[in-house]
């Protein structure tokens, strides 16, 4: 069976490199998958996670925050502006920053300077939550 | 002779310390230079697969497409120079504020320059001189580069770049070639170019499709590019540093080690006086014990 050469990288580090049967992942227009064979595609990522299967191995979910996304002949490429692991998530502080930036965002209307940003933050927070629980 | 004896075995004493200082010193650049290399190592990669595809994007779309694309009437013109925090690196900040001051006064006469400077030392400098910068920032490039911070900074200049108040934005920085040699670069940031870039494949980007559109995918990715453009310069600048800082340390050691020489030397002859004058001493008092 065919397979994805994945490589995740952030400015920093390289997050994940591998053979992998099946990636989604948060799409600006929305969650998308990707099996082996797919056609080139690019876009941009939003907030959220990224569900990696590899071959033969558990399943890992790692956060992007925003970022790039390309598959291009089975090797699918992510630049991440920032990634979080399982690992480096405090539980309680990411539930207190999801209440703070949803009281801020429900503050603001769709447009404001600074709705885009406090969304993401929220989207970043809430994602922390699910991803560590 | 007794008092100029102690003197120079003080200095040797204060010669000595100060050398034990700088090998330190050297040490520790000669340390957080393999750091910064190994980030440099990683961040390579990155940014060679993102200038791909962006040179890919930008050779398929209109100019006028992007923003951050578009040439115009210079007037204004942002400069970001960086220097480091710290002194102790020989000439390497100084080749900066020259490189910046030719070219502000050969290349872009007549236009509005404004500062925004990376660096204690830079601020320090200008404002000596009365030049106030439009933003300063120190204490950034603290062992180790940030890409957080690079893109904050980034983003304060691509909004002045969207709204008309810079139309040209460069980055003075020191590109690290070896441990021995820093050169200092310009570099444009703004408006982005790429041209001559250009991939083998013309047609690559006709397979790819886009999500929401090819223009939609440029104009996130020209901001990133741009950020990281800046990273890679603080990053360079960063390891720049510390190969000066390591050379600069060296010689001063080397310096050291040269003069506790010459002045054991001075000390050797200055006692052998002090024996040479007490044995005249003794033998002249014998002789005149003699007669």
């Amino acid at each position: 069976m065919p397979e994805l050469n994945v490589s995740i990288v952030t400015p920093l580090k390289k997050v994940f490199e591998g053979k992998v049967e099946y990636i989604s992942a948060p799409g600006i227009l929305g969650e998308f998958g990707v099996l082996p064979s797919h056609e080139s595609f690019m876009t941009i990522l939003d907030v959220g996670l990224l569900d990696i299967q590899p071959k033969d191995q558990d399943k890992i979910k790692i956060l992007v925050v925003g970022g790039y996304f390309e598959v291009d002949d089975d090797n699918v490429f992510v630049i991440a502006d920032e990634v979080v692991t399982k690992e480096e998530i405090d539980i309680d502080k990411a539930r207190e920053n999801v209440e703070k930036y949803k009281n801020e965002l429900s503050s603001l209307s769709f447009g404001d300077a600074n709705y885009e940003k406090v969304r993401r933050l929220m989207k970043k927070y809430e994602s922390m939550v699910e991803l560590a629980s | 002779m007794a008092v100029s004896m102690r003197d120079i075995k003080r200095k040797i004493g204060s010669i000595q310390k100060t050398q034990q200082i700088t090998k330190a010193m050297k040490m520790v650049a000669a340390a957080k230079l393999r750091k910064t290399q190994e980030a440099a190592l990683i961040f390579r990669p990155f940014q060679n697969k993102l200038e791909q595809m962006i040179a890919l994007l930008v050779n398929s779309t209109s100019h006028q497409e992007s923003e951050l694309l578009r040439f115009r009437d210079v007037k204004n013109v942002d400069i970001i120079v960086i220097t480091s925090d710290r002194g102790l690196c020989g000439a390497f900040n100084h080749n900066i504020i020259k490189e910046t001051e030719r070219f502000i006064k050969t290349k872009l006469t007549g236009k509005n320059v404004n500062l925004v400077l990376i660096g204690r030392f830079a601020h320090t400098y200008f404002r000596f001189r009365g030049i106030e910068p439009k933003e300063a920032y120190s204490g950034i490039l603290k062992d180790r580069a940030d890409y957080g911070e690079a893109s904050e900074i980034m983003e304060k200049v691509i909004a002045d770049f969207l709204n008309g108040e810079s139309d040209e934005v460069y980055v003075i920085y020191n590109r690290f070639v070896n441990v021995l040699i820093q050169k200092v670069t310009i570099k444009k940031l703004l408006p982005v170019m790429i041209g001559d870039k250009v991939p083998s494949e013309q047609n690559a980007v006709e397979k790819f499709t886009f999500e929401p559109d090819k223009e939609t995918v440029l104009n996130k990715l020209l901001p990133k590019y741009v950020k990281m453009e800046l990273y890679g310069a603080m990053l360079e600048s960063l390891a720049g540093e510390y190969a000066a800082r390591m050379t600069a340390m060296d010689a001063a050691t080397v310096n050291a080690g040269e003069m506790i020489k010459s002045l054991t030397l001075e000390f050797n002859k200055a006692r052998q006086a002090t024996i040479t004058k007490e044995l005249i001493e003794i033998t002249t008092s014998i002789e005149a014990m003699k007669q």
